[in-house]
Parts: C-alpha cells; structure tokens; sequence
C-alpha cells in the first residue's frame, strides 16, 4: 500500500499578510485528511478601536486591509450611523456607491489578470505570463489603475483612503476630475467587455457543487454599499440579525476564525452575489450573460472568475452613469449626531460579506467593536471545496498536479495579491 | 500625497512606504525635497505600497527615480544604495508591500512598460516590527536628509544644497 503526506504552505490567505497551510494525507489513493490553517494574525484591530471616537474609526478599518479599504470603511460607517437619527444625503449615499465601484474595479481587475490568469494560461506568475501576453497584462493593469483612480477621486489616496468620513466625505471632487475620469472610464468600457468574453473563453474546470450562497441584496440595485442579507436557503435578514445566524468559532490549528451559517459552511463573493442578484443586471450584461452561455445560478466555483469580470462590466458602466450625472454639492458631508448603543452595518467588498457591530457609550467612545472579514466566512467553504475538488480531480496525481489543483482551488476565492508571485510550497513526506 | 499628471519632460521622483516606522523613508525623502527650490520640470509623488500600480504611475516621464527602503544583511542601517533592477532581487523588500516593488519592476520590464530612464535607491532598514505610524529612527531619517540633498544637486546642480554625495553602487 502507497502512502505519501504531502505538506503544502500557503503564506499570506488572509487580510493583507497572513498565513496559512494546506495538509493533505492521502493512503491508497484515499483522502484520509484534508485541513487548511490560517495562521492570521489575531484581531488586535477590534481592540485598538475600544476607547477611540467614533470618527476615528473610518480611519483606522481602512488600514486592515490594503485591497479593500473602502469596503472596511463603508461596513464602518453603515454600523456607525446606523446609531443616528438622521441619514446620510442622498448625494453622499450615491457617491458611496461610486467610490466603492472603484474599489471593486481595482481588486477585480488585479484578481483576474495577476493572480488568476497565470493558472488557465499555464504560467507560474503574472511576470511570466506578461512575457507573451503582454496586451492580456496591460488590459488588467490599465483597468486597476482606472479603480485605483476611482477611489483616489473621493479618498485622496488609492490605498488606505483618507477622504470618507462620518456623515459622507471630507471633499467633493472639482468637476474638472470627474470630466477627466468620465473619459476614461469610458475608453475602457471595450476592453472590459473584451475581458469577460476572453475569461468566459478560458478552459475553465467544470466541476458542479452543493453550496449555500450568501450576498446583499438591495431592491434598487445590485447591491455592493448596502443592502440586506440574502442566502440561497431563502433566508432574508438584516444586519442586526447577522450573529442570529452566522457564528464564528476557533479550530484548534488556526488563528482565524471560521464562519458557519446555521452550522453550514457557505460562499460568499461575486459567484455568490451573481447567483442572487443577476437579475438586477443592466440590459447589456444580461445579453452578456446570453452571448458567453453563462447559465445562472451556476454551480461552477471557477465561474467566480466570469463573475468578477461582468461585475467590472457593471461598475464601469455605474461609475459612468454616476460621474456624468455628478453634481458638486452644497456640503460633502451631514453632521450626524449618534447616540450611544449598539450599531450594526455591513457592505460587499470584492471578496465578500463584510459586517461590522460597534458598541458605542455615552461618552461617545467605542466600548466594543467586532468585525467579520469575508475571507474567514469562506473558509469552511474552501476545505469544502479542496476536498471535493481534489477529489473529483484524482488523487492518483502526481504532488505537483496535485499541489496546482489545489492553489486553483484556493486562488479562486481572490486571496491577498501578496501571494501571487510566491504561493504554494510543497513538502512530500513519504512514510 | 498629490497626484502628477503625466509629461514626457518631466522628472519624475517617487518616494515608496508605508507607515510602519523606518519603512516610510521614501515618504520621507520626498518631504525633504518639498522643502527644497527644486526645477519646475521636477515632480514629487508619495506613494503607500502601490503595488503594480507603480507602472501606470510612471507612464508617460521620461525619467523616473524611485526611493525605497531595502532590507540587506550585507550593509549597515542607514546605507543608501544605488540599485538596478536585478540586485533588487537580492535586496528585495523588508517593507510591508504586497506585490514587492522587485516584482513590479520585474513586470514591467516584461511589458517593456517601464520609463526611458529608471533609477532607484534604497535606503537600507531593519525589517519593520514598529507599531503603525511609529516615528523614523534617526540613523535612517539622517539618511533620507543626504539622499534628498544628494538628488536635489542631481536635479539643480547649480542649487545650494551643502553634502556630500553618499550613495553607493
């Protein structure tokens, strides 16, 4: 009987730099254990937010993560004022919705191009890769830079934005910046197009699963800055009902925390929010979806990919209509007085549910704050996927067959873009 | 941090950190030459981790210099270095970027993407374990002070700016 332990090390899964690893144990071609270990760096963010102000906040979730800061910034800020009286503007609620676009822009377009692409085309990296195809590159590169620009527009800086505050923004951008960006956005609106047929052409693995889905649905638009929960289950529920239903526990080889729905693993991210909210798409991406044959909902986790690239199509298209409609307003922002109590709020950032809940005291400080990334709610879904995938893949493979499979697997779920140049090693064990 | 739009003339300089202790050098380098009466043709830019938006950054200038902190077990705290592209590989970042500025530059030039005239100092760090916004040790900050007035005389040699010239190839 042939027994082989393969070790994989995946470094930096989580937020910005964690890590993480891979143990697979196969015996006679079985599957005898599969776990994958996040080595994240405990939260010591909930506990540098005790004690502070609730306008410091906005500031300091967005150095959790330096690809999705406006969505830590927006979950914040919805928790937040969702303890006031008054709501924002309708102008900072619209501009919320632009700057986040940016922001699904940017990851979206990196996530295909630098860390997915190098996987279908048969490359090691996106520097390999770039070599012979170099316009597939430039594609991804103008496309994140345009996101980044986005955000820059409304947060002063791509990474780590500093413009959101309470109540909306600390500037209004010069209606000379919007015309500029308007333009370009526009320029791009062929090669996203050009993207999601080139990705819907890729040899994709097909391989259908079981899984629960979870997004924010809105009923005016798909959603992205705000909205209700949504599962597949047929579950609808509000932010404050979110602990009512999602749980998180430790496992005994892993720093992070991992994500349950009522005691089921379940996806959240663009296939998740496509499977729900596709309808809510413009005419154009519905004959998108039509033209490429992408059957909704679809069962096929690799068709993340397609959905990241027609959620592109979407946010340049709103961006555009947003920009062109752009009216330089009387103030940025609303004072919003907030009273003490509990505030829970939560946005969809590029990979996912993102919910906050701040306890805030009469002082006006933060007594508590907890924050639930989408990177641990998948968790339990990737375990659940590499062991069907390898699976249904054939463990008979050799470790690098094997080992290529399962950073697909993983890659898939847009881990930090950290790992892209230098992700799995393997270590073989024979015993 | 200020957005330049691009120009074939111009100069670009662009100082890379982050806000952990010695890592925003870069960031520091560029502050000092605000203060300087540098040419008009002359650009600043601070950037946090960019990533591979460093390469839209520097479309369209002709010339581009990068400052960086580096990591080398080789040199003392405080070394400036004047770098190409493949030693990079060897000083590869310390810093908390996520796609490594060896990487960027190293996709770049795949894309033959990168501007006519590149160069790039490191100012050499320890790994940074500071808490955020932790302030510059003063080895490194007396370092960002030469190679600011060591540029300056670059770009304006006929300026004021008293030093001696301290980096090494």
């Amino acid at each position: 009987m042939t027994s082989r332990r393969i070790r994989i090390d995946v470094p930096a899964l989580t937020r910005v730099e964690g890590e993480g690893s891979l143990r697979l144990e196969i015996n006679d071609g079985q599957l005898v254990e599969l776990g994958l270990s996040i080595f994240e760096p405990p939260r010591y963010f909930e506990k540098f937010l005790e004690g502070r102000e609730a306008k410091e906040v906005v500031d300091i979730v967005a150095r959790i993560c330096g690809i999705c800061p406006v969505a830590y910034q927006v979950s914040a800020l919805n928790a937040l004022e969702s303890l006031s009286r008054q709501t924002a503007s309708p102008w900072v609620q619209r501009m919320r919705r632009l700057f986040y676009c940016g922001e699904w822009l940017q990851s979206h377009a990196l996530h295909i191009h630098l860390l997915a692409l190098p996987d279908f085309l048969g490359f090691d990296n996106a520097i390999a890769m770039a070599e012979q195809h170099p316009d597939e590159v430039k594609r991804g590169l103008k496309l994140q830079g345009l996101g980044n620009a986005l955000i820059r527009l409304f947060g002063g800086r791509s990474v780590h934005p500093v413009g959101a505050r309470l109540g909306g923004f600390h500037h209004a951008p010069a209606l000379d910046e919007v015309a500029e960006l308007v333009d370009r956005l526009k320029a791009a609106q062929q090669d996203a197009g050009e993207l999601t047929r080139f990705c819907a052409g890729l040899p994709l693995p097909d391989d259908p699963q079981t899984f629960i889905c979870v997004a924010l649905h809105h009923p005016d638009s798909y959603a992205m800055e705000s909205g209700e929960i949504r599962t597949s289950t047929g579950l609808s529920l509000s932010a404050d009902q979110f602990e009512q239903h999602f749980h998180e526990s430790h496992k005994p080889d892993s720093t992070a925390l991992w994500s349950d729905l009522d005691g089921q693993p379940y996806l959240t991210g663009p296939l998740a929010r496509l499977n729900i909210n596709h309808p809510q798409l413009p005419d154009f991406l519905q004959q998108r979806i039509s033209e490429i044959g992408l059957a909704l909902p679809s069962s096929n986790m690799f068709h993340s990919l397609i959905a990241r690239a027609l959620e592109i199509e979407l946010v340049l298209h709103e961006a555009i209509q947003r920009l062109e409609a752009y009216d330089y307003p009387e103030a940025p922002y609303t004072a919003l007085p907030l009273e003490p109590g509990t505030g829970c709020g939560m946005s969809e950032a590029p990979r996912g549910l993102l919910w906050h809940r701040y306890q805030l005291d009469e002082k006006g400080l933060i007594k508590a704050a907890r924050i639930v990334p989408p990177t641990s709610q998948n968790q339990a879904r990737i375990e659940a996927d590499l062991h069907r995938s390898l699976t249904a893949f054939g463990l008979d493979h050799d470790e690098e067959a094997l080992r290529l499979r399962a950073e697909q697997v993983i890659r898939n779920y847009d881990p930090c873009i950290s790992c892209a140049t230098h992700f799995l090693t393997l270590e073989k064990v024979e015993s | 941090m200020s957005a330049c739009p691009p120009s074939e003339q111009a100069l670009l300089i662009i100082g890379i950190g982050s806000p952990f202790g010695d890592d925003r050098i870069g960031w520091e380098v560029i502050e000092q030459l605000q203060r300087m009466t540098l040419p008009s043709g002359v650009q600043l830019l601070s950037l946090d981790r960019p990533g591979v938006e460093l390469i839209e950054r520097m479309q369209g200038h002709a010339q581009v210099i990068l400052i960086d902190a580096v990591h080398s077990e080789e040199h003392p705290l405080g070394t400036c270095l004047e770098l190409t592209s493949g030693s990079l590989r060897r000083h590869d970042n310390a810093s908390t970027h996520g796609f490594g500025l060896a990487e960027t530059l190293r996709l770049g030039q795949s894309l033959n993407a990168l501007p006519p005239r590149l160069q790039l100092y490191g100012i050499c760090i320890r790994p940074p374990q500071a808490s955020p916004d932790a302030m510059l040790s003063p080895t490194v900050k007396a370092a960002a002070a030469q190679l600011a007035r060591q540029l300056a005389l670059l770009v304006h040699p006929s300026g004021t700016y008293t030093m001696e010239p301290s980096c090494s190839r």
